[in-house]
């Protein structure tokens, strides 16, 4: 992932965000649409996916279907009830960092 | 360019060879690489076996043989199934270790001092009951497992972590190793009940596993 150590600690959120927009997504499919959405500027890899997924659904934060497209099988994975509370949760946690970040970055200083 | 049967067959027999041998993490690799290889030979415009061989290389890292202290240095796997059993065994051990604390501080703060030999006896017995309960639990599991043919994660993290377990639930259980809470001797009961605790809620969280085995086994039977 580009500037790793920035992005990592919103890698979940951003997964999240994904999910509760496109409903279900599988894997390639999360790396695919980060990058597009983001002009190849942030690429996900799958040493930073897959423990990230594998995390969220441990927490039963997301849910996981099977399915058979083309000549293999596909697992999606979808928000739990719990999943789509949380993901408001945390997208307003990382709206207050950017804007906090923003602050610190590009201080307006008033006296 | 669609992959054929042949081809998503290679993928799954090379990432066996590599020791994904786990249905769970061996179906979601197999799809994400072919989706990786049928993209770069669209766009690309590569042949089958280049994409194939660049796209392992990438992988390579999530491949490699990996080992951790957490888990027993003799258990070698591919770094994408260790880092989650690491994960998963971190995080089981953290949640018995502080739901065991609550019943040994209770008995520490509470109840020492207020107990006679009777309720000792009888502790003893119910945490015998217990540990034969658990014991029974695991070898169901275990043979559910057997009988599901197939292997996931969440079953090699279930064997591996409850097979120690077990053999200690069951020697408590049937007296072999005796369960030392006694009104004489304070520090020992302490430590038994922190012991004994921890050893339920390991068993527990491990029997969990075998129920997320079950369930992918389930999931897989209605795709």
């Amino acid at each position: 992932m580009k500037n790793s150590q920035l992005y990592k600690g919103s890698l979940n959120t951003i997964i999240m965000k994904l999910l509760e927009e496109n409903g279900k997504m599988y894997g390639y499919e999360i790396t695919q649409k980060v990058k597009a959405i983001t002009q190849g500027e942030l690429l996900i890899t799958e040493g930073a996916l897959y423990p990230a997924l594998h995390k969220l659904e441990a927490e039963g934060i997301l849910d996981v279907e099977i399915e058979k497209v083309d000549n293999r099988l596909r697992k999606y994975y979808k928000l739990t009830e719990k999943g789509t509370t949380e993901t408001v949760n945390r997208l307003s946690e990382l709206e207050d960092f950017i804007r906090n970040m923003q602050t610190l970055v590009n201080p307006k200083l008033e006296f | 360019m669609k992959l054929t049967t042949q081809q998503i067959e290679q993928i799954e027999e090379t990432l066996v060879l590599n020791g994904i041998r786990y249905d769970d993490i061996k179906l979601e690799l197999t799809d994400h690489i072919a989706s990786e290889i049928e993209g770069k030979t669209s766009i690309e415009g590569v042949s089958f076996e280049v994409a194939f061989y660049e796209i392992f290389e990438n992988w390579k890292e999530e491949l490699r043989p990996s080992t951790s202290h957490w888990v027993g240095l003799i258990n070698s796997s591919p770094k994408i199934v260790l880092d989650k059993w690491v994960r998963i065994t971190k995080q089981l051990q953290l949640k018995a270790l502080l739901i065991a604390l609550v019943p040994t501080l209770f008995f520490a703060y509470f109840l020492n001092g207020k107990l006679n030999k009777f309720d000792y006896t009888l502790s003893i017995q119910i945490f015998k009951t217990v540990c034969l309960a658990i014991s029974l639990s695991i070898i169901i599991f275990k043979f559910l497992i057997f009988k599901s043919k197939i292997k996931t994660s969440f079953s090699l993290y279930f064997n591996k972590n409850s097979t120690v377990f077990f053999i200690y639930l069951i020697f408590y259980g049937l007296g072999f190793i005796p369960i030392k809470l006694s009104i004489w001797d304070y520090e020992t009961s302490v430590f038994f009940i922190l012991l004994l605790s921890f050893l339920f809620m390991y068993s527990i969280f491990c029997l969990k596993l075998a129920y997320q085995h079950l369930q992918f086994v389930k999931k897989l039977k209605l795709s």
